[in-house]
């Protein structure tokens, strides 16, 4: 297990070395001047430009500008926004916070329902309950973020008025951004009205949340039965049912541990799809988080903030395949044997 | 045929991809996403016949006309207008080209490219495959639809950078599993068998391998393939893609979002065509993976 | 001797892509109680389909008819899956022929092993009888000679050797004392020096608990000496069945004849000269000839052939020909 973690870990500082490269290159690509993509001080302002123009490295050649790049940026100064002219880097922590909420609602939300669906579809199989699940299942996963939005808009805000149109809180509760996450933030703050917006906050949430869990809640459904599906028709699970062990000992023993495998080695794709849709999700609700963030920023092309979103989006992705990668090792042994191996 | 002049019945192993077909045939959701494909297909080929006016046509005495079904609606704009007064059907069925036929287009591009790529990786072995193997491991694992953003900041939103974007997009889902496919088949012995009894390189390329990797190749085409759609609608109603006279599905969503409260039917015929278009997209594919399955169990 | 296992007149039709076939075309058999029986066959034959409809290990879509499949008193195809399953989990135990696939890839085997040993066989508190299992679970192992059990205990299914996987699962079989033991070719992956003792190992549980054997091999010279009866099957049709050494030493049925003339049992045979064999190959699924199913491949075959012989039974010994190798009063 040692062994395979060190593998996996090398391998992701290589790829954010490789990611580094990328978005050091893209300054370059963008249009306009390098040094200005790179720390968002135009060269209207001579003085300010000459002095970044030379702790950048520009003087010397392309090496030392990466050496620079990557310096900056481990130093957390990843230049300031062209449009606020505010550092990049402060305004990161409190956005992360607000999609990583989420983000993390939503998988929950999709594991805590797919994966008993799923089991529960596999062991109808071929019956009614069966296909009732698998076919809204995959109508709702051929439904596009941004329509189910607006379905969902025009349901429950436009006709019934059960939940506010887009936003995070009503701004009069007045709640300070700590960590962006606002049920956090609500639970630190010292408002006196803690409760209320609680609810409120709730109240904003849960559309958001269920648009965004629909995609990895539908696929795990159908993941989780085909798994299931698949393990029941193994030898061993005939074998453990002719040996004479009991219902509950072949599900919770040996078919569910079995079919949970390609469930977990799914999981870091659907943090990557959940990731695309948040995006969309986040400007249609008007969600102040990364993807907003980002999107806003190539409507004006500020330059620092689209490196800083690509790059912070890109490594919660690698991060979390790496944890779900070591996860899946440590919890199939055998997989580890093979990757070993090789 | 030659099979029924001798007396004893044959049993021909049908090839892979006529296996798949014949398993298709019997999934009654497969045929059905099957003509509803088609039927989109040709609804977006003959749009310009079809659609009974012109996508940009403003009435202006049928401004924000709701549906006909509707008490105020008209027959003559059968789902309504919208607030510019133009007919939302015939937007729609024009808006066929941009949203399936720009992606069916990058699809097919990439699918070119990716497979070359991914072909000629397969057959290296050593430090060229695995270094490849890193970097698509970067770049997939960068959500396609950021990255195509990322590429729409470099050039700038329009309908062929929208193209360019989704097309280098979806080339490294190809080369990743073609390169896979080619890396599992590489070294059976049917392979082995082949390349012991002398044949060239380009000959266990293209008729040894290819043919048994044909039905991933299908899959992941109507995996990219949906991929493109919504990656090119969703770039629209960002606004970041095909822009906003065209009648692109996913640009009209967005204007239909602002106005959801007036005109709520306006987003739902886009939609709908986005949605069975997928639909019936992923249904293939769905059909064609459980295919696959069943012929692997069935060997 | 009364019969725990009858078996008459078993057929089993499976559905392949070029139609359906009969695997099994109205076998019978039967099993005394402590009787160590072999079934001989040669590959594709259905043997192991035959075991599996024993043990109910089947898939809905294969249609199995019967006159009669009875365990003792239990009309197996009357049972419904739930009592069946009882009635097989208490009674029967089947060593598998690819081991490997009959073991769950992400459970220890160790852990495997324990959840076999039935729980009416424990006493004590949960803790006690946690160690009592370990504890017979190791004692499992050391019965069909594996050494290594800590080892082999903590090992994933593929992390063990073919032959060691066989034992294991052999060890399985045995935990419940069943009271009937299928053995698909349990020794296929084995050195012959270990065969001989998981051979002594079965004869010896045999012998003292009465445990029924049925051991299914493709190979007449490497038979249990222990074996009391025989019987052989061709293409899915039993040939002759009867005690071994009368089957052995004289053979009523043309194909056991040939069977045994082309083994190395055959000391007739002058040196460098061919050994007889039956002319032509077995033929595939799709192609079973009707009635006697050797008849292409058969010295003896002639007209009547084409229509299936039925069972003749010459005091214990019973075989499927309408020309068999003995003068016998005509049947019609
Ligand atoms: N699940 C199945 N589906 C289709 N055909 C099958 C299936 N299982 C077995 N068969 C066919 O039934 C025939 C008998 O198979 P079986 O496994 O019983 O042979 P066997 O006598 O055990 O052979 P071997 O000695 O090689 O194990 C074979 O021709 C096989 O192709
Ligand atoms: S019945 Fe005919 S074909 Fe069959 S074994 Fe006897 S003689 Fe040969
Ligand atoms: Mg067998």
């Amino acid at each position: 297990m040692l062994r395979y973690s060190l593998r996996r870990i090398v391998l992701l500082i290589v790829t954010l070395w490789l990611l580094s490269l990328l978005i050091f290159s893209l300054n370059y690509w963008y249009p306009g001047n390098a040094v200005t993509n790179m720390t968002g001080i135009s060269a209207s302002n001579p003085l300010a430009y000459q002095e970044v123009y030379v702790a950048r490295g520009f003087e010397d050649g392309i090496v030392t500008q990466y050496g620079e790049f990557i310096r900056h940026l481990l130093q957390g100064d990843w230049g300031l926004s062209l449009v606020t002219q505010q550092p990049v880097f402060a305004e990161i922590k409190p956005l992360l916070g607000a999609t990583i909420e989420l983000g993390l609602l939503a998988m929950f939300l999709a594991m805590v329902l797919g994966i008993p669906l799923g089991v529960y579809a596999a062991v109808q199989q071929r019956g009614p309950m069966d296909r009732i699940v698998m076919g809204v299942s995959l109508s709702a996963y051929s439904i596009p973020v941004f329509w189910l939005a607006q379905l969902f808009i025009l349901l429950f805000a436009v006709k019934l008025g059960w939940s506010p149109i887009s936003g995070q809180i009503n701004p009069l509760y007045a709640i300070e951004t700590q960590t962006g996450s606002i049920l956090i933030d609500i639970w630190l703050s010292d408002s006196q009205f803690k409760t209320a917006a609680f609810y409120d906050a709730l109240n904003h949430l849960w559309v958001p949340v269920i648009v965004l869990a629909m995609m990895p809640l539908t696929m795990l459904i159908r993941i989780m039965r085909n798994a299931v599906l698949d393990v029941l028709q193994q030898n061993y699970i005939k074998a453990a049912r002719a040996r004479g062990l009991s219902d509950s000992t072949i599900m919770f023993r040996h078919t569910l541990p079995n079919a949970m495998q390609p469930v977990v080695r799914q999981l870091g794709l659907q943090f990557s799809v959940l990731m695309t849709n948040i995006v969309i999700t986040e400007v249609i609700f008007n969600w102040p988080g990364l993807g907003s963030w980002l999107v806003k920023s190539i409507y004006e092309r500020d330059f620092p903030v689209i490196q800083a979103g690509l790059l912070i989006l890109a490594s919660l992705i690698l991060l979390v395949n790496l944890f779900v990668d070591l996860l899946h090792a440590w919890r199939y042994p055998q997989v580890r044997k093979e990757i070993d191996a090789e | 045929m030659q099979n029924n002049r001798s007396i004893y019945y044959q049993y021909r192993e049908p090839s892979p991809l006529r296996s798949l077909w014949l398993h298709m045939n019997t999934n009654p959701f497969a045929v059905a996403a099957f003509y509803i494909f088609s039927f989109m297909l040709l609804a977006m080929i003959l749009s310009p016949i079809i659609a009974p006016y012109s996508p940009d046509a403003q009435f202006s005495d049928a401004i924000s006309q709701p549906p006909a079904w509707h008490d105020d609606g008209e027959i003559r704009f059968l789902f309504g207008t919208d607030d510019l007064g133009r007919d939302l059907l015939s937007r729609v069925l024009s808006g066929a080209v941009y949203s399936l036929g720009y992606p069916l287009m990058a699809t097919a591009a990439a699918a070119f490219i990716g497979i070359a790529i991914g072909a000629w990786a397969g057959m290296s072995r050593g430090v060229q495959s695995s270094t490849l193997n890193h970097l698509l491991d970067v770049v997939l694992s960068i959500p396609s639809l950021l990255l195509a953003l990322i590429i729409i900041a470099i050039l700038g939103p329009a309908l062929h950078t929208v193209m360019i974007a989704i097309t280098i997009v979806l080339i490294p889902q190809f080369i990743h599993s073609v390169h896979n496919a080619f890396y599992e088949e590489r070294n059976k012995e049917y392979v082995i068998a082949s390349k012991l009894n002398g044949s060239s390189r380009w000959y266990i390329l293209t008729r040894v391998i290819f043919p048994n990797i044909t039905s991933v190749v299908v899959m992941q085409v109507t995996f990219a393939l949906s991929t493109a759609i919504l990656d090119i609608a969703a770039l629209g109603f960002l606004g970041l893609g095909v822009q906003a006279p065209a009648p692109e599905w996913g640009t009209m969503l967005a204007r239909s979002l602002d106005q959801v409260y007036l005109l709520p039917w306006t987003m739902v015929l886009p939609g709908l065509a986005l949605f069975l278009t997928v639909l019936s997209i992923n249904v293939l594919g769905d059909s064609l993976r459980a295919a696959i399955q069943e012929r692997i169990r069935g060997s | 001797m009364s019969n725990i296992l009858d078996i008459r007149n078993l057929t089993i039709e499976l559905e392949t892509s070029a139609g359906v076939v009969k695997v099994l075309d109205k076998l019978s058999l039967q099993l005394a109680e402590g009787e160590i029986h072999t079934l001989v066959g040669e590959s594709g034959s259905g043997k192991s389909l035959l075991a599996k409809a024993i043990m109910g290990f089947i898939n809905p879509r294969w249609k199995i008819t019967a006159d009669r499949l009875w365990w003792r008193h239990y009309d197996l195809l009357a049972l419904n899956p739930v009592q069946r399953r009882l009635v097989t989990g208490r009674d029967m135990a089947m060593i598998f022929q690819n081991p490997g696939s009959y073991l769950d890839p992400n459970t220890k085997v160790g852990e495997q092993l324990r959840e076999t040993i039935p729980q009416s066989e424990l006493k004590g508190i949960y803790l006690r009888r946690k160690a009592t299992r370990t504890v017979r679970a190791e004692r499992l192992l050391h019965r069909v000679g594996i050494k290594d059990t800590a080892k082999v205990m903590n090992s994933y299914p593929q992390q063990l050797s073919e032959g060691i996987a066989q034992k294991v699962s052999i060890a399985m079989a045995i935990a419940h004392n069943p009271k009937l033991l299928i053995a698909d070719e349990p020794t296929t992956a084995m050195e012959p020096n270990t065969r001989n003792q998981i051979y002594r190992l079965l004869a010896k549980l045999s012998a003292s608990q009465g445990m029924s054997i049925l051991m299914i091999t493709q190979d007449l010279t490497a038979i249990i000496p222990e074996t009391q009866r025989m019987s052989l099957v061709y293409c899915g049709q039993l040939m002759e069945t009867g005690p071994t050494e009368k089957l052995m030493s004289e053979p009523f049925h043309p194909y056991t004849d040939a069977m045994l003339k082309m083994s190395f049992f055959n000391q007739d045979v002058a040196p460098k000269t061919r050994l007889p064999t039956l002319t032509g190959a077995i033929p595939t699924l799709q192609h079973m000839p009707i009635g006697c199913r050797l008849g292409p491949r058969c010295p003896n075959a002639r007209r009547a052939c084409i229509h299936q012989p039925r069972l003749s039974k010459v005091k214990q010994h019973q075989f499927a020909c309408h020309f068999p190798l003995i003068e016998i009063v005509h049947h019609d």
